[in-house]
């Protein structure tokens, strides 16, 4: 056997055994991103090529996950997100200095353990997640949804861990108060 | 204390409203996975010392495994797998 052959039977070990496992996490994180059955193919597509022609940037055992959701975020960012005519921002001077003025509001601890939030539908949910701009929904995904940690966070975003934890805190709240606005319309007071 | 489906903030711990503050902030980083062992003992040394605490503690909790079960997890469609094997094997990757 070559080197060559050798070097791509390594690469299609790593390929198989550590990246593919992974792709229903990716193809989750890419429709939540994009809504978008077509879109999200594309996304993880993208994704898994790349992966596969930088394996060799990639430490073999290390944190695969991490890796791959990073290349996806970057491939949504640079090739999605442009596209719109009007991006979802991030209000940052709204949020900015948050940590130094922390005031944990009502919203903070609503309870979702209430019958009505255990009777709502994933479709519900998912309908007050897509309500977040994108940059919001971004780590709530990352955080809620893959468990990754702030660290992890903040290096797949390129986002240092205060902007991330205050990032987290506003989305979490505002799909609380979604959330609890549905609840309301419903009926329940 | 329940209103309109949410707990009411009204200060109601047996600690200092700040230090009360800062360990529900520790009660979420905790439950997110980011904080350090020593710091993971220290709140639950916290939690048990005031019942309040706990009490926000299960509720965060709760707000997590609600997210995280109620957002719709997919499976990616098999042609997509044949599709980027497919893409792998032909071209010079």
């Amino acid at each position: 056997m070559n080197k060559d052959s050798q070097s791509k039977e390594n690469k299609d070990k790593i390929f198989n055994e550590e990246f593919m496992p992974l792709i229903d996490a990716l193809y989750t994180f890419a429709y939540h991103l994009t809504y978008n059955e077509e879109d999200a193919n594309d996304l993880v597509q993208e994704t898994y090529l790349k992966a596969y022609r930088f394996i060799g940037s990639y430490v073999s055992g290390t944190n695969a996950k991490a890796w791959l959701f990073k290349i996806l975020k970057n491939a949504f960012i640079n090739e999605y997100r442009k596209k719109s005519k009007k991006p979802s921002r991030v209000d940052y001077e709204e949020i900015s200095g948050y940590h130094d003025s922390e005031d944990h509001s009502k919203v903070e601890f609503l309870d979702l353990r209430q019958e009505i939030y255990q009777s709502m539908l994933g479709d519900e949910v998912t309908f007050a997640l897509n309500t977040l701009p994108v940059d919001f929904r971004l780590v709530v995904l990352l955080c809620d949804i893959e468990g990754f940690t702030y660290e992890e966070i903040a290096k797949i975003t390129d986002i240092p861990i205060g902007t991330v934890r205050s990032r987290l805190h506003r989305a979490r709240n505002m799909l609380k108060e979604s959330l609890s606005h549905y609840a309301n319309k419903l009926g329940y007071k | 204390m329940k209103t309109n489906g949410a707990l009411e903030n009204d200060h109601v711990c047996l600690q200092k409203e700040d230090d009360c503050k800062a360990l529900a902030d520790k009660i979420i980083r905790s439950l997110d996975g980011s904080l350090s062992h020593e710091e993971e003992m220290e709140v639950i040394e916290q939690i048990q010392k005031y019942p309040c605490c706990l009490e926000k503690m299960n509720i965060a909790r709760a707000y997590k495994a609600f997210i995280c079960h109620k957002v719709q997890k997919l499976q990616v469609p098999e042609t997509l797998i044949d599709s980027i094997k497919n893409r792998i094997d032909t071209s010079n990757l």
